[in-house]
């Protein structure tokens, strides 16, 4: 009887552990495999390397390199003393005070378990001899980190842009192209516009790790794609060296071919470095502003070639006549606009108002022409709106009319608007961009060319729309051209300081006032005279006379273009 | 000595035993050769001396080694005070003595001890069932050994030795009220117990009761035991092939942990056979005492049927979290020369209890 109980129980004892094994490998069993699975299966992250950038002729201008931080795991100290013995160890090898090292360790803690930034981008030797010291320097470590490396540095820091976390607005527009948080994106220049070509795609490998998450295997990997490459127009020799001339003065270069809109250069002063942009954020010189496309300035009288343009070709001036009086001021109202040579030009006709930048026949000249004309071809000189160059940020500049002056000043246009609209000052707005695609205009023989920077992306060369031909006469082209020529060439022009030997050099200056402040410089040119293949616009803002500081750097940048054998 | 050898028993001793081999060497493979060839070769060691006492036994006869008993229980109380005094210190217990190469867990033998001792002294008192001395000296004589297995600390088996104690006690025909009592003496001694256990061994009952609460350090086994074991699934992983075996998730898989193994790679198919070879085993033997007379034998084969079930049970339900933690090893399979050397005995005494009927 004991003996049948004693068999009934085991056989139950058998039969309940068996029903809990059916219940925890079929019931359960999915639930557990797909445990198992995430035990041993690890997914890892492997980053497209981003396109490098080159320049016109391959030379390197972005790319990715490792640089290496040393950084210090607080987590990692076991005690206080073990902190202390620590900081001023690596203080002797980083020849530190130890207080200053400590300093930086608590203003750079973030969290208990974030590692500490002590330095950023260490050398070669440092690294060396921070791994020899591995076991005395507990919690010190070495991190590598991706990096975009910028050859050129701050003279291409506007061109190129810089890279940053995503941010919300732009994850949540571009989550469906594959953007994920924590990801890098470019926040401006080429970098930016050109992002989804430079990044790639992220690849990334399933290993098999075991219960010490050592990689034992791997699953199945998906090889990164490497983003593609971008080559621009730029000319790195042209680029670096027109940085160079602005001196970090605050001002703009920009060379192009007037033919087809090719930027050569396309550089901003103050550069500033993309590693880093706190700095340049708080410098009240706004090094992040691109001055070639954000400026917006008076002209002055570089827009004497639109006021000659619209007279000639609409016919009421003509080279020769009207001939006007030019005493060195002009009056009108009771009011005296002066010309900018007090002594005066005496009787001057076009050619020789703009071999000498006369303003009193140019207020002549406005007051003959009218304003709407003179509005009309700076609008056809592609003023007063963005020039469409590939490149983020780009200002508009402004051309005042009559209806805006009296919707938004509720003034009606007077007499002495026209006057000062007629050598580019007042309310007149443009950026050095403009200025160049202007004078590359009249280079061109009246076709506009919208200027561009990206040659090809990968393998693939991009279209360019052949240059618009505007409605301008060859006489009135011909008559400006020659009096460029003249202004740079001919004894007695403002522009004289723009030659440069063996070439003819065409150009205009132009020192627009701004009122408190010195004059902006600018200057306006293109070589050779006869068969343009560069034009130039040179703008230093508050930088003095155009012909004395703007027009030298100009000849300067045709002087290298000369020894590149480019012209 | 060959004749009225029950060859059922053998048989599924043999096939359980070869299964352990291969499961065995599934969790050796890979991990380290050396490991393997060096535990092979010790549980090679282990088996000839297992045969060779086997083979003694069947030839001296279970009555003589009965009659012998008191003095194999002395030995293996001395042996557990030497233990706790010089013993090889491991994963934090001292349960071994070291000789040679090969260590001696007295603990192991103290369980077959226990049931020769039993066996004789409530064999000689067949006339007397129902005194209360039949029952109070047999609580003595195991509650002697469990202190020490329980200073060492081996919870498992000390508290092994209570059941097996009741199941020879029951099958020996003592009152049932005896019994009842005993069992709720002992629970009622729970919370007294509990002062009494290592902090680690609260730890893992604790663990047991929430295994989350702890899942990197004392809840890890656990949880790492029981996705081993329902990641098996119907078929299982393959054998060589459980992931959690080989990529190191499981503790203590060559011991204790075997199950885990067993489960993640044959799954619930495999696990259902294994059960059923026990089951077949305990059976068989039950069968045996059934129709065997001698009550030394009744008693001698109620002990080891009730030690191997038991051992099974707690083992496998371990491993799928229905029992806490507690160094039981599953018989025949589990690593261990100790562990292995006593259940040949135990079953070498059955086989004999048959021949000698």
């Amino acid at each position: 009887m004991r003996l049948k109980i004693i068999s009934l129980i085991t056989a139950c004892a058998f039969i309940i552990l068996g029903s809990c094994l059916f219940w925890a490998q079929i019931v359960k069993g999915g639930y557990y495999y797909n445990l198992s699975q995430n035990n041993r299966i690890r997914l890892v992250p492997q980053e497209a390397a981003r396109g490098n950038i080159y320049d016109t002729n391959n030379g390197l201008l972005a790319d990715n390199v490792l640089s290496y931080d040393l950084v210090i795991m607080p987590q990692e100290f076991v005690s206080r003393k073990e902190r202390s013995d620590t900081l001023k160890k690596l203080s002797v090898i980083l020849d530190m005070s130890y207080s200053g090292l400590e300093a930086v360790y608590k203003r750079n803690y973030n969290a208990p378990f974030t590692d500490i930034v002590i330095l950023k981008n260490i050398s070669k030797d440092l690294i060396f001899e921070i791994e020899q010291m591995r076991f005395d320097l507990p919690a010190v470590s070495v991190k590598p980190r991706p990096h975009r490396r910028y050859v050129l540095g701050p003279a291409t820091a506007h061109i190129l842009g810089y890279l940053g976390e995503i941010d919300q607005e732009q994850l949540t527009r571009l989550t469906q192209y594959g953007y994920r948080r924590q990801d890098s994106i470019g926040k401006n220049g080429i970098e930016k516009i050109l992002d989804m070509f430079l990044r790639g795609e992220d690849g990334g490998m399933q290993i098999e790790v075991n219960n010490k998450n050592f990689q034992v295997g791997v699953l199945s990997s998906k090889p990164a794609k490497s983003g593609r490459d971008v080559k621009l127009t730029i000319d790195a020799r042209l680029q670096e060296y027109a940085y160079k001339l602005l001196d970090s003065r605050k001002g703009a270069v920009v060379l192009m071919d007037p033919s087809d809109g090719r930027v050569f250069s396309l550089v901003s002063s103050p550069g500033f470095i993309a590693d880093d942009i706190t700095p340049a954020l708080n410098d009240k010189t706004k090094p992040l502003l691109n001055r070639a496309l954000q400026s917006q300035c008076p002209p002055g009288s570089i827009f004497k070639i639109i006021t000659a343009t619209a007279g000639l070709d609409t016919g009421k001036i003509s080279a020769e006549k009207p001939i006007f009086f030019c005493p060195g001021f002009y009056t009108l109202g009771g009011r005296r606009f002066n010309c900018w040579d007090k002594d005066g030009h005496g009787w001057v006709n076009m050619k020789e108002a703009l071999k000498h930048s006369c303003n009193v026949f140019f207020f002549n000249a406005g007051q003959v022409i009218k304003i709407e004309p003179i509005i009309a071809y700076a609008r056809l000189f592609g003023l007063g709106r963005a020039t469409g160059i590939e490149l983020p940020g780009e200002t508009a500049g402004f051309i005042p009319d009559k209806n805006w002056k009296r919707r938004v000043q509720s003034e009606s246009w007077r007499e002495g608007d026209t006057l000062n609209f007629s050598i580019g000052q007042g309310s007149i707005l443009i950026t050095p961009i403009q200025a160049a695609v202007m004078v590359s205009v009249i280079a061109n023989r009246g076709k506009l060319a919208q200027p561009y920077v990206v040659e090809s992306i990968g393998n693939a060369l991009i279209k360019r729309q052949p240059p618009k031909k505007l409605q301008i006469s060859e006489y009135a082209l011909n008559i400006v051209r020659d009096a460029m020529e003249s202004i740079v060439q001919s004894a007695g022009g403002t522009g004289i300081m723009a030659r440069v030997p063996e070439l003819n050099v065409s150009g205009k200056t132009g020192t627009a006032q701004v009122s408190g402040k010195m004059s902006h410089a600018w200057f306006v040119g293109f070589t050779p005279s006869d068969n343009p293949k560069a034009a130039i616009a040179v703008f230093l803002e508050n930088g003095g006379y155009g012909g004395e500081s703007a027009a030298p750097i100009a000849a300067a940048m045709f002087k290298k273009m000369k020894e590149l054998e480019l012209l | 000595m060959f004749k009225k050898l029950d060859y059922q028993i053998i048989m599924l001793t043999l096939a359980i035993f070869i299964i352990g081999l291969m499961f065995q060497y599934s969790v050796s493979y890979q991990k380290d050769v050396a490991v393997w060839y060096n535990s092979a070769f010790k549980q090679l060691v282990w088996v000839l001396i297992g045969f060779f006492i086997f083979a003694s036994i069947l030839k001296i006869g279970y009555r003589r080694i009965i009659s012998v008993s008191y003095y194999f229980y002395i030995v293996v109380v001395i042996l557990l005070i030497v233990v706790l005094v010089f013993g090889r210190e491991r994963l934090g217990a001292q349960r071994w003595i070291q000789i040679g190469a090969f260590n001696l867990q007295p603990s192991e033998f103290s369980k077959l001890a226990l049931i020769l001792t039993l066996s004789y002294y409530l064999g000689r008192r067949k006339d007397s069932v129902l005194r209360l001395k039949s029952f109070l000296v047999p609580c003595f004589l195991t509650a002697l050994p469990a202190i020490f297995i329980l200073k060492q600390p081996d919870l498992g088996t000390a508290l092994l030795l209570f059941p097996t104690l009741l199941g020879m006690l029951y099958i020996f025909g003592i009152k049932i009220k005896y019994i009842i009592s005993f069992i709720l003496a002992g629970v009622l001694s729970l919370p007294v117990m509990w002062n009494f256990l290592r902090p680690y061994q609260q730890q893992r009952l604790l663990v047991f009761i929430n295994p989350n609460m702890d899942p990197l350090g004392a809840g890890y086994t656990i949880i790492q035991s029981k996705i081993a074991v329902g990641s098996g699934r119907l078929f299982g992983k393959g054998w060589l092939s459980g992931t959690q075996n080989y990529l190191n998730f499981l503790p203590e898989r060559h011991t204790d942990f075997i199950f885990s193994v067993v489960g993640e790679e044959w799954g619930f198919f495999g696990s259902v056979v294994i059960l059923i070879l026990y089951y077949l085993l305990v059976r068989r033997m039950l069968h045996i005492l059934d129709i065997t007379e001698n009550v030394y034998g009744r008693l001698l084969i109620a002990g080891v049927a009730t030690i191997i079930s038991l051992q099974v049970i707690i083992n496998i339900g371990m491993t799928i979290g229905l029992f806490p933690v507690v160094g039981i090893t599953l018989p025949l399979i589990s690593y261990g020369g100790s562990s292995l050397l006593t259940t040949f005995i135990g079953v070498a005494l059955v086989l004999s209890v048959n021949q000698l009927r």
